[in-house]
């Protein structure tokens, strides 16, 4: 469990606030909590939040309209959405728009605790992936123009001769850029410069 | 001495004829008639004295017809005539001038004179009659006048017999129009006699009841009295008949084909001027129709009612629900919170059990509380496509008595061909109920004229069905917009505060929406959406409800 990970709770029943405060913080959590939903947007803290409890029914912007602006803004943190009116096409519509959960009050707080877990290790995975595809892209952004186009054949999986002789440059030479890459993007094998560019997503220009 | 002046008056007398001349003067001067002596011409030559204003010598040698009137002359002429030829003496009568001037009378005889059996002249002796003459005009002008009353009278009696005739011939009429009125009427038109018995019953009874005047007649009738009905028609309507009451009711008449037809019967007892009966004149009027209409009403009343019932429990238990769930949900994360502390310190463990035992028990009320939710959310509901148009007339229906009640002047602005909507219509219908209700209620204080409600459905330009309900009230208080939505929440002394809370939960489940705005003139509009019905897409999440 990592502790050093934050929840915020946003709902506009105090009392509901507190006490799941006072359950999260027992399992080690920081907690953030804010009674409304524009309180939330206002603070602008998203990176430091790993998981949203939100309450679906609220005065003046509901848990979904919330959702849907996090959305706009590239906002990408898990949320667990809990209701007292919990009904099927508001939770159809929360979860089409990429909420991880819809609990209904009173939560089981085992459950409630298991849904946070896996939402802060989800966010978390999300972070580092987000890390580590930040880093590539810095270590790509330090290959030179003709590092990047030999990149490029790599993925595909060419040997040096047909780079070489796509390029128009000597095999040695083509064999001179593929360890700059490597010492530069600090990979052992081709293999694994593969695998990282390609989970990560990544293109090359 | 009698017997000298006896003998005197003798010889006087004796002496006075002697002198024939100076007596026949003197004779003639005293006798109250006129005498005339004329030639055969009616020359006058002798006269014995004249009216006032003339002599006697003036007359002599004039026609004694010249003192006639000119048109009467020829009476005096023909008289004439008659003597000179029959030798006899004649009479006439003719008017003249009485010895004062004035208009007169004479009875005229008229003789001949002769001499050798000749007539020479003619001699005329003229009576005044003038007062007999009057008597008889007086008495001929009676009897004329008589005769003309007689007339008169005879006239008019014909006259009256002639309008005697024509009221005859009108009413001739009248009775044949009001046969056929009566054939042809659209409603039932019967007599009964004063015991009840039927003794004439229109065409159109003969429809209503379902067969023809000759099954009807006499107590024939109460046959065809649906069975359900018949003892309290007969109850009813003999009392009517005992108390000489008009009578009034309304059943139903059961065919030989097992058609029912439901009537409505008014009777009305003919008396006379001795207040004794003489039977009844009926009408039935076809009321059907009108009963099915009723009963329809009366069956979405019903199921308003009910649904009213159930969505208000429902919207209560919710409110309680949303309530108590707030407080329940903290419990069962204090208690967690508490478990987790303590299961790191030094705590014994039937604390730690106990505490369980809270946490378990706080979830279990608040799963009561969801399943009492669910319960009373899914209630069979009947989604169909719809005319919005429709449901608003429906509603306006039930709405009717409380607007009439309150003078409420109602406008509908409804648009045509709008697309259609998917609805449960009671439940739609409940919605806009609630909103009208209150916009009627906030209008009961204001002057009747004031008093005007709004209904609008339109197309928004969002692609949605817009119904708007717009009242004239003082519309909704600053400190309390954002309360009237809330359960439980109600400006009236003795409201539940689950009108709008209902309206908005239905609206909600439509997936529509539901806002309000104040007027700045004066009133509040309430704006209900509902998305337009695409076939595809709602019949498929009604299934996926149902799964």
């Amino acid at each position: 469990m990592n502790t050093k990970s934050t929840i915020c709770i946003i709902d506009d029943n105090d009392q509901v606030i507190q006490s799941l405060q006072w359950l999260t913080e027992s399992v080690g959590y920081n907690v953030k909590t804010y009674n409304h939903a524009q309180a939330f947007l206002d603070a602008n803290n998203y990176d430091n939040a790993n998981c949203l409890i939100i309450d679906v029914r609220m005065p003046n912007m509901s848990g979904l309209e919330l959702q849907e602006i996090l959305q706009q803004q590239q906002c990408h943190i898990p949320i667990i959405f809990i209701t007292g009116h919990g009904d099927i096409p508001m939770a159809v519509r929360a979860m089409k728009n990429g909420a991880v959960d819809f609990l209904t009050k009173p939560v089981n707080n085992q459950l409630l605790i298991e849904t946070i877990n896996r939402c802060v290790n989800h966010d978390l995975d999300r972070r580092d992936q987000n890390q580590q595809r930040e880093l590539i892209s810095a270590k790509i952004k330090l290959l030179t123009k003709r590092e990047r186009d030999v990149v490029k054949y790599v993925i595909f999986g060419a040997s040096t001769r047909m780079i070489a002789e796509k390029l128009g440059i000597s095999p040695n030479t083509v064999e001179l850029h593929r360890s700059r890459i490597m010492r530069k993007m600090g990979t052992k094998s081709t293999t694994k410069l593969i695998s990282l560019i390609l989970t990560n997503n990544i293109t090359i220009n | 001495m009698d017997a000298v002046s006896e003998k005197q008056s003798s010889n006087n007398l004796t002496n006075l004829l002697k002198n024939t001349d100076a007596n026949w003067q003197m004779l003639m001067a005293n006798v109250p008639n006129y005498i005339v002596i004329t030639d055969r011409n009616g020359v006058i030559q002798f006269i014995n004295y004249t009216v006032a204003g003339l002599d006697n010598e003036t007359v002599y040698g004039t026609f004694i017809y010249d003192f006639a009137p000119e048109e009467q002359q020829y009476i005096i002429t023909d008289a004439i005539e008659r003597v000179l030829t029959t030798g006899n003496s004649t009479t006439y009568e003719i008017e003249g001038v009485g010895d004062q001037l004035q208009a007169a009378w004479y009875f005229v005889n008229v003789g001949p004179i002769k001499e050798d059996e000749k007539i020479v002249g003619l001699i005329f002796i003229a009576t005044d009659v003038s007062e007999r003459k009057h008597a008889q005009q007086l008495l001929e002008t009676r009897v004329a006048q008589r005769t003309e009353e007689l007339k008169q009278k005879n006239q008019e009696l014909n006259q009256e017999i002639t309008v005697r005739k024509q009221i005859e011939n009108a009413l001739r009429e009248n009775e044949r129009r009001y046969r056929t009125l009566a054939a042809m009427s659209p409603v039932g038109i019967f007599l009964n006699s004063a015991n009840g018995e039927c003794i004439y019953a229109n065409e159109r009874c003969e429809q209503l009841c379902g067969v023809p005047f000759e099954k009807l007649k006499s107590f024939e009738w109460v046959k065809f009295l649906h069975p359900d009905d018949r003892n309290q028609v007969l109850i009813s309507w003999r009392e009517a008949v005992n108390n000489k009451m008009p009578y009034k009711a309304e059943y139903r008449y059961l065919h030989p084909d097992n058609t029912v037809c439901w009537v409505l019967c008014e009777t009305t007892p003919e008396l006379d001027e001795h207040n004794n009966l003489h039977g009844h004149v009926g009408t039935l009027t076809d009321i059907t129709k009108l009963r099915q209409i009723q009963a329809q009403v009366q069956q979405h009343q019903q199921e308003l009612a009910h649904f009213s019932r159930i969505t208000t429990i429902a919207e209560m238990a919710s409110g309680f629900a949303h309530e108590l769930n707030q407080p329940l949900t903290a419990i069962v994360h204090y208690v967690g919170g508490c478990l987790t502390r303590l299961k790191t310190s030094n705590i014994t463990d039937d604390i730690i059990t106990t505490m369980q035992q809270v946490a378990v028990l706080a979830e279990r009320a608040g799963e009561i509380i969801h399943r009492l939710k669910n319960f009373l959310r899914n209630g069979d509901t009947q989604m169909q496509p719809m005319q919005v148009n429709t449901i608003i007339e429906e509603t306006v229906a039930l709405l009717e008595p409380e607007i009439i009640k309150l003078q409420i002047n109602l406008s509908l602005k409804l648009t045509d061909n709008l697309p259609l909507v998917f609805v449960d219509r009671i439940h739609i219908i409940q919605a806009i109920l609630n909103i009208a209700h209150n916009a009627i209620e906030t209008m009961s204080t204001l002057p009747t004229k004031q008093r005007s409600l709004i209904i609008k459905t339109q197309l928004n330009p969002n692609n949605k069905i817009a119904i708007s309900i717009r009242d004239n009230g003082p519309g909704i208080a600053a400190n309390v917009i954002d309360k009237i939505f809330n359960p439980f929440f109600s400006t009236k002394e003795n409201g539940m505060g689950m009108g709008l809370s209902i309206s908005r939960r239905i609206i909600e489940t439509h997936k529509g929406n539901i806002v309000f705005t104040n007027h700045s003139q004066n009133g509040c509009e309430f704006m209900l959406t509902l998305p337009i019905y695409r076939e595809e897409n709602d019949e498929h999440q009604i299934n996926n409800l149902h799964h």
